[in-house]
């Protein structure tokens, strides 16, 4: 027994000791030739063009390095980073970094050869939270793009934090952009199961309560207006088709829940995060459940949100605010919940509304400051209420902090401000 | 065992840029150098096209000496080099990197490429004169590539290692070889 935990820890140090000389050997074994063995490194660069694609769009933090390259001696090792970089902002197959005279001796013109599109599989919508008291999400959604022209993704999941009940299911959706990304066609489809809560089927009556959904939403997104730094100004407009299986016992439990779907999004960032980079992001959602499409249910689903971010040097301030209102009889899952990883961090959703809310009304205030590494310190103010059409809105107030890192995890302690009583609700997550 | 050993021996035979031809050899106080073919060119071609863009290109220079037909090697140096070509004088240039650089510009293309076969070379110390010897010159050379980059950077994600794992290797070397054999040491010329 001893012997064998002597072994496992001798065949860990050996895998910890070859990965560390991996890496050290990778550093001083680089293939790249250094900048003083390249003849040309003695050439001042004249300009630096993109051929191959719109140099639009790219960052505006890209496109400011690649100038601020102008009038400095050629650095064939900065090219290559800066040519990845260009590769994965462009999401294309390979930039190369050719030299072309300039206008005059000594001068030099940089050009990145943009070539092809890259496939390229990711995982970035995938998702992993806990919440305590409300359990795990997780979504594992593989995603296949082609640069900007064509998107794939296909995935599982197990949801207990977007709405009232866990949904488990399988989900797919597809766009492809035309006309220089002004317009995106689309459709996305999920089928999933619900599972509920004790304190929600004590307070659902017989056919609020579906055990399946299957849905289908075509959509196209316009895009009006698009800035110098990916801002964009984007419409979408299209229809949901959705179907349930009820719960309850009757002989038709077959209902629709068919919709129009049509929001209105803004984004728009300034500066840079040496001098403030400010990122604002606002949408208006309407939901229309209409007998039009033959639909059981009817109703108006309106939903507004805004986040500003301002980042400068270490520190990060965001401000969220979400708005929504419910009119008419929608089914569970278009109601409003809070007490999730994201609205009114803290509470529990089933003490808040057990079956969902007509009403929504929540902001936040987060400050970040950034630690060794990437890991930031965070501290946030959320408050709140989400209520039932001619009920009475109580403010929810709840405190917290934790730490996250820049590519999506965290882990915060969050404490409910109410009366005479500390309770204190753990979340962390990460996404991939 | 027999048949994958035949599949690797065409895997050889027919792997691109490869090619055999008669060398020269010569001693150089106390160094076997070798001298290549003059109809042997690699700054020809693709490799040229990429010079002429401005890149800096990477080589590895291989010389192995035998004794027994390369069934095993008796002795081996390894240098890597960097060629580059200057835009505006339209010459090349060479570097030998390694603790000692050795460098020279303003080379054609025949002086650049023979740069690197007079900055390899083999101790003769310890290796019998009047044994027959075979000697083999290998070359190599290799696209910058951003493996260390990659490794090194604290931002490496999932989506990242699919993107790394999932896309073709840019990288992929050219090659070359040229041998000769068996000749005796003693009668090899200064």
């Amino acid at each position: 027994m001893r012997s064998s935990k002597a072994f496992r820890r001798v065949v860990t140090a050996i895998f910890v000791m070859g990965f560390l000389f991996g890496v050290f050997s990778a550093r001083a074994f680089s293939w790249n030739a250094p900048d003083e063995a390249n003849v040309n490194s003695r050439y001042t660069v004249e300009s630096v063009e993109i051929t191959g694609a719109n140099a639009a769009r790219l960052s505006k933090d890209l496109r400011e390095e690649l100038q601020s390259y102008v009038g400095q001696r050629f650095s064939p090792e900065a090219f290559g980073k800066l040519s990845e970089r260009v590769r994965r902002e462009l999401k294309a197959r390979l930039v190369s970094h050719k030299l072309k005279k300039g206008s005059s001796p000594d001068n030099v013109r940089v050009v990145l050869d943009v070539m092809g599109h890259h496939v390229v599989l990711d995982t970035q919508q995938s998702r992993l939270a806990w919440y305590s008291g409300q359990g795990w999400t997780g979504e594992l959604i593989a995603g296949l793009h082609n640069g900007r022209k064509q998107h794939l993704s296909l995935g599982l999941f197990s949801d207990a934090d977007t709405f009232t009940e866990r949904s488990a299911g399988v989900k797919a959706a597809y766009r492809f952009s035309t006309l220089r990304d002004r317009i995106r066609p689309g459709f996305a489809f999920s089928t999933s199961h619900a599972q509920y809560d004790a304190r929600t089927l004590q307070a659902a009556k017989p056919n609020d309560l579906y055990r399946s959904v299957d849905s289908f939403q075509p959509t196209v997104t316009l895009i009006p207006w698009q800035g110098d730094d990916r801002e964009e100004l984007a419409v979408e407009i299209g229809m949901r088709l959705q179907r349930f299986v009820l719960e309850s016992p009757g002989p038709n439990r077959n209902v629709a829940s068919h919709a129009l779907v049509n929001s209105l999004r803004y984004r728009r960032v300034r500066g840079d995060v040496a001098g403030g980079l400010t990122t604002l992001r606002a949408s208006y959602g309407l939901t229309n459940g209409t007998g039009a499409l033959s639909s059981d249910y009817k109703f108006n689903r309106h939903e507004a949100r805004a986040d500003v971010e301002y980042r400068r040097a270490a520190s990060r301030i965001n401000a969220d605010f979400v708005a929504g209102s419910l009119n008419g009889r929608a089914p569970l899952r278009d109601r409003f919940t809070g007490g999730t990883t994201t609205i009114l961090r803290g509470w529990n959703k089933m003490e808040l509304a057990p079956l969902g809310a007509d009403k929504l009304t929540a902001t936040s205030i987060e400050y970040g400051h950034s630690l060794k590494g990437k890991f930031e310190a965070a501290a946030f103010y959320d408050a709140g209420s989400v209520w039932m059409r001619g009920g009475t809105a109580t403010l929810r107030n709840s405190v917290g902090g934790g730490f996250r890192t820049r590519d999506g995890f965290f882990m915060y302690v969050a404490f409910p401000l109410r009366d005479g009583r500390v309770e204190p609700i753990f979340m962390t997550g990460t996404t991939f | 065992m027999r048949q994958s050993r035949r599949t690797l021996l065409m895997a050889l035979s027919t792997a691109p840029h490869l090619r055999a031809g008669a060398i020269g050899v010569r001693r150089d106080d106390g160094v076997l150098r070798v001298l290549p073919p003059s109809d042997f060119h690699f700054l020809e071609g693709q490799t040229l096209r990429k010079l002429q863009d401005g890149a800096g290109l990477v080589f590895t220079m291989q010389l192995s000496i035998s004794n027994d037909q390369f069934r095993t090697i008796a002795r081996r140096q390894v240098e890597r080099f960097v060629v580059s070509f200057d835009l505006w004088e339209e010459k090349f240039a060479a570097v030998r990197l390694g603790l000692v650089k050795h460098q020279q510009s303003h080379l054609t293309r025949d002086a650049a490429e023979r740069f690197l076969f007079d900055h390899t070379g083999i101790a003769l110390y310890g290796l019998a004169a009047g044994e027959p010897h075979w000697i083999r010159a290998e070359l190599r050379a290799d696209e910058p590539r951003d493996s260390a980059g990659f490794l090194l950077d604290p931002s490496v994600t999932l989506s990242r290692l699919v993107e790394w794992f999932g896309r073709s290797q840019r990288g992929e070397a050219l090659r070359w070889s040229i041998d000769r054999g068996p000749f005796r040491l003693h009668e090899v010329e200064r």
